[in-house]
């Protein structure tokens, strides 16, 4: 989140009401006094407030979740201007959603068992059963305390009138919540004191509350409880919703490869192992829960989850199966639901939505086409909804001709009359079509919170509110009356747990976004000592010189090292151009920097805010940098450039180190972070090494050029200095293996880097899991003490004078420790985040 | 009649998979035409095996494989005794057409078997064929036993001629199939002609008897037929594929839609995709006790 300077509105003097008297004032009364707080504020400042809000908005989730170099980015607008709701319009709104959802959960129960209301003839049995999202293995499923339906969302829009109508249930992967609560972080952020000291309900108690009506949902006999957040990947247009109520919840988050079933029980994978999991919320549709029960082709699910589901040992909320409720021609039945199941009058209705499956109704809807909202039947999100006021005529006639062909998948209802809400439109008032979203949680029968959203058209005249692909959002109002109304029931508190340990594919992530950050640093050094030396006059001498350069930075970029052969490194600019920003080019610094960055992305919602707003301007900045090339390719060659480049990427990468270093808790994150960057290191300075010293010499350099290449393998690894510090006068070759070898306080020595390493093992792998001589063959950590060993071991042995054989020596020495380090990656690899240290039983 | 069934699968890797979980639809059940006697899986590598009943009423068994492994071999060894029953289609004397009005009675129990399904699709030509073989003058019980020999005769058994994934459609442009796919040829013919009709996966007794009568096709492998509803109340069990009703010699793992449903071995692995299957299925009567 990115910091925001607030400057108070300049006509605070004329606000200062009385507490008293603020408690009393009337929405619109309320509205009037925003309205002149607002223009107190002046056009100008205005303006530039509402940017900061957008961006704020934006920095939600949504669009950092897309590569920067995607430019079909969407706009997400705040609007200052609150929509203010008062306490007895809310209590009517709250006790109507909570109405519907009691239905709702009424007639799944009723689906899922005995189907009365289709026995009874309320409704035609076709349709629920040709509904695709009617799930057979769904019906005599036992649910945790008979809640189909959690959580909700409805949408609700205001008639001229001033009545409610429902205009959409959004029964399962519901969203908007982290909207909600990022709309009030934004006003108060931005515009804080707009009426200061108005008593309003807070929602930022949402996430605990759903998190502990989560914890209520599982099963009996749950020891701890644990709750995941199941996402669809992040390439998903909810992704940014999910993980902010993750780490709202302070639950991991996690997709269907996290999870694995065994014994009967769902299994989160974990660094330390497999943890069970009692309680699953989750953001992916059924069918993509099990890949044996219900997906026919394509392999998406957990395999098995519907088996622990029958069992009893896992809870999923919303219900498996609960997708039929987005059944448009049920919803329509609403009324007669109310009536079948709790002999009640509905309060809030659906609007008037009629289905064209009736010839009737399709021929009066084709003939008043222009008026009509169409929507298609059991479908979601933005391509099932239109309005056809709105449309051209090209999509207008290819919609009627799908209406006509499929007449039975097609709702209509008609424009209802509406107000449209004021909002601020370039700092003057405007007005568009506003809707209200309620995210309604169901705590037991009967009862609920519920979180408002408020969107609007952000088109003038539109009619369609979106979401999924941006929108206009408004924060929520709701005048509390007296604050003591809001207790609810009050929180349970648990005994304190052992934490659950990072879930694998984190570590994973964290793992790769140190490794291939640190590649990214290490190979922009190198580059940036190839472009030095190539003015300094000497290394024009032999070609050997400039082989082993561009040996070595192919061996780093982890390329065959023949990769540069026909590349002239000591006049054209344009290679290591290209090294820096070609993405497409494998093992180059931008490559490196998009997988670090993607690494980022993936655990999103557990790097600490800062890290993730660097990691962010880094991808920014990459992103510059490569349009800036395309667009002008010869900028590749020219030195300045590519030198403030450089600068850049190297001052962000720092700036990230820092954030992290600072920002990230010393826990599994931290480790597997350090762990990525340690073995990286290391890895790199043994190959740098390897190739400058040793290279393509069998006999070793000339005294005089052997000088100079000590000189510049000290410059690629940045340690001149600490040379300087253990040697003095010239530079020689012994020395500089010690230093970089052998220093401990040299932070890219080998072996600084791997006594991290095992410091780290240590810590996050227990000692004595493994006694077996096998299993300890397998032991990262033993690994790591091995190769340590063998580093101090050949340490005492060199001189200052390396004769040839010994320089063989080394080299073969320096090979197997590269060996060594690679295998111990892939150890942990295995061993952390594949799961493949349990044995046969 | 007692019979003894030993069905092994075996599946093979170039590289080792991992995580793997699958479902066995195996047990032969117990019901009113059978019993089953005992029943022994055995799975190697060795894991632990779970067990649901699904949907449909059928056993099924689950196991899971986390570590890696280069192959899986699932035995599955069990006795069953069936049990003669009378011709259910006895005494049914009413046209298609009235049969059809029947059916309202039972309309929740029977929508799904009569719609199309995974592997069931209702084509123009299946359409066209379906007018052509159920008429809705004609006798039912005649109409469905005639639909059956039609199908026994115009379309050559033959293995490999298709896969698990071929749908019903593609036996009417080959004409040459394997057991599952006279099924569901079948069961969408009857669905269309608005009969319910399921699948049904089981084991067929594959040597001749002691009567000299041939071998019945389809005993390599696990077995598949047709039953219907019929007015009366009852399931009644076709063999197209050996042009017959259900008799002492089928055994009844389960039932379903289509083969979706009820498949013998279903599962997922993390690994290549390429994998060697073999199947071997052994049905044999039981000598000693008759």
């Amino acid at each position: 989140m990115s910091e925001v300077v607030i400057s108070g509105p300049a006509g605070a003097a004329d606000a200062p009401e009385s507490l008293s008297k603020l408690e009393t004032l009337t929405g619109a009364e309320l509205e009037r006094l925003v309205f002149r707080q607002l223009e107190g504020i002046g056009r100008d400042d205005l303006e530039r407030l509402k940017k900061q809000s957008d961006l704020l908005m934006q920095d939600l989730g949504m669009i950092f979740y897309r590569y920067p170099v995607d430019s079909t980015l969407t706009e997400v607008s705040f609007d200052p201007f609150p929509k203010i709701i008062e306490k007895r319009d809310w209590d009517f709104i709250c006790a109507g959603v909570i109405q519907r959802l009691e239905i709702w959960n009424c007639f799944l129960r009723d689906i899922c068992n005995t189907q009365e209301v289709l026995r009874s003839g309320t409704l035609p049995c076709r349709w629920v059963y040709t509904d695709p999202n009617y799930q057979r293995s769904a019906v005599n499923l036992k649910v945790a305390g008979d809640l189909y339906v959690h959580l909700a969302a409805f949408d609700l829009i205001q008639g001229a009138g001033g009545e409610w109508w429902v205009a959409e249930d959004q029964l399962s992967d519901m969203t908007g919540a982290a909207y909600a609560l990022q709309c009030r972080v934004v006003r108060e952020q931005v515009f804080p004191d707009l009426v200061p000291g108005l008593p309003l309900q807070s929602p930022f108690g949402f996430p605990t509350r759903l998190c502990e009506s989560l914890k209520r949902q599982a099963v009996d006999g749950a020891v701890h409880r644990q709750v995941v957040v199941l996402s669809p990947g992040r390439s998903h247009v909810s992704a940014g919703e999910h993980g902010y109520l993750a780490q709202k919840m302070g639950v991991p988050l996690v997709e269907n490869d996290d999870l694995i079933v065994l014994n009967s029980r769902v299994h989160l994978k974990t660094i330390k192992g497999l943890e069970p999991i009692d309680v699953i919320y989750r953001g992916v549709h059924t069918r993509n829960l099990d890949a044996l029960e219900f997906a026919a082709d394509g392999d998406q699910g957990i395999s098995g989850l519907m088996m622990c589901v029958r069992k009893g040992t896992v809870s999923v909320c919303n219900a498996v199966g609960s997708e039929l409720v987005n059944n448009r021609l049920i919803g329509s039945q609403l009324k007669k639901l109310a009536r079948f199941y709790l002999d009640q009058d509905i309060m809030l209705p659906t609007i008037d939505r009629r289905w064209c499956g009736d010839p009737d109704c399709l021929q009066e809807a084709l003939a008043n086409f222009g008026e009509c909202l169409v929507s298609r039947l059991g479908a979601n999100g933005p391509d099932s909804q239109w309005d056809c006021g709105a449309m051209d005529e090209r999509a207008l006639t290819n919609l009627r001709e799908r209406m006509l062909q499929a007449p039975e998948d097609y709702l209509v209802e008609y424009r209802l009359q509406v107000n449209e809400e004021p909002i601020l439109d370039r700092g003057a008032g405007a007005s568009r079509h506003t809707g209200l979203r309620l995210i309604t949680l169901a705590n037991d029968r009967g009862s609920g919170t519920v979180l408002p959203l408020t969107r609007y058209a952000v088109a003038p005249g539109s009619r369609l509110l979106k979401m999924g692909s941006g929108g206009g959002f408004k924060d929520t109002w709701i005048l509390a009356g007296s604050p003591d109304q809001e207790e609810e029931t009050p929180l349970e508190v648990r005994p304190p747990r052992t934490q659950l340990r990072l879930s694998s594919r984190s570590a994973n992530h964290f793992f790769w976004l140190g490794r291939y950050l640190e590649r990214a640093e290490d190979i922009i050094r190198i580059l940036r000592t190839v472009r030095q030396v190539r003015y300094e006059r000497y290394y024009h001498r032999g070609q050997r010189v400039w082989d082993a350069l561009a040996e070595t930075l192919a061996l780093v970029m982890g390329q065959p090292t023949e990769s540069f052969k026909g590349d002239d490194f000591s006049t054209g600019q344009t290679v290591i151009g290209s090294v820096l920003l070609d993405s497409q080019r494998v093992g180059s610094v931008a490559d490196c920097l998009r997988k670090g960055w993607e690494n980022g992305l993936a655990v999103r919602e557990i790097l600490p805010p800062k890290a993730s707003t660097h990691l962010a301007r880094l991808a920014e900045d990459l992103r510059s940098a490569t349009e800036g090339i395309s667009d002008c390719p010869e900028a590749l060659g020219r030195r300045e450039e590519v030198r403030r480049i450089e600068e850049t990427l190297m001052l962000d990468l720092d700036a990230l180190t820092g954030a992290m270093t600072t920002h990230l808790l010393r826990d599994d994150r931290w480790h597997f972070w350090r762990l990525g960057v340690c073995l990286e290191r290391g890895l790199q300075t043994l190959l740098v090494i390897r190739q400058m010293a040793f290279g393509n010499s069998e006999a070793g350099w000339p005294p005089a050029t052997e000088k100079r290449l000590v000189d510049v393998i000290l410059r690629m690894l940045a340690c001149s200095e600490a040379y300087r510090v253990a040697f003095e006068g010239y530079s020689h070759l012994a020395g500089a293996l010690r230093v970089v070898l052998h220093e401990r306080g040299f932070p890219r020595s080998v072996i600084g880097c791997l006594s991290e390493v095992q410091e780290i093992l240590e810590a996050i792998i227990p000692e004595r899991a493994f006694f077996a001589a096998e299993k300890q063959r397998r032991n990262p950590l033993e690994a790591c003490r091995r190769l340590l060993g063998r580093l101090e071991f050949f340490g005492e042995d060199y001189t200052l004078n390396l004769d040839a054989g010994l320089r063989w020596r080394l080299l073969t020495w320096i090979d197997e420790l590269i060996q060594g380090v690679r295998e111990l990656c892939l150890q942990i690899v295995d061993r952390c985040f594949h799961h493949q240290h349990f044995e046969l039983q | 009649m007692r019979y003894l069934i030993e069905h092994t699968t075996e599946y093979e890797y170039p590289q080792p998979a991992s995580e793997a979980f699958s479902e066995l639809r195996l047990v032969p059940r117990t019901d009113k035409r059978q019993r089953l006697i005992r029943s022994q899986i055995q799975v190697n590598p060795a894991v632990l095996l779970e067990n649901y009943v699904d949907h449909f009423g059928n056993f099924v068994e689950t196991f899971s494989i986390p570590f890696r492994h280069r192959q899986v071999s699932v035995t599955s060894r069990c006795e069953v005794e069936t049990l003669g029953f009378k011709d259910a289609l006895r005494g049914l004397d009413l046209t298609v057409n009235e049969a059809r009005s029947l059916y309202q009675n039972w309309c929740l129990e029977l929508f799904d078997y009569l719609q199309p399904s995974c592997y069931v699709v209702f084509s123009p030509r299946q359409t066209e064929l379906s007018r052509k073989l159920l008429p809705d003058r004609s006798s039912f019980v005649e109409a469905v036993l005639q639909l059956n020999h039609y199908i026994y005769r115009h379309f050559r058994w033959s293995p490999g001629a298709t896969d698990v994934t071929s749908k019903a459609d593609e036996l009417l442009g080959k004409n040459e199939g394997v057991c599952q796919d006279f099924s569901h040829l079948m069961i969408g013919l009857l669905r269309i002609a608005g009969i319910p009709a399921r699948y049904v996966s089981g084991y067929i007794e594959s040597a001749s008897d002691a009567e000299g009568r041939p071998a019945l096709i389809g005993a390599a492998a696990s077995h598949a037929w047709v039953e219907l509803f019929a007015p009366n109340g009852h399931w009644i069990g076709l063999d197209p594929t050996n042009d017959m009703t259900e008799g002492e010699s089928h055994i009844r793992i389960g039932y379903g839609r289509d083969y979706f449903d009820v498949p013998p071995l279903k599962g997922t692995y993390k690994g290549s995709d390429r994998q060697r299957l073999s199947v071997v299925v052994r049905v044999s009567r039981n000598q000693r006790l008759t």
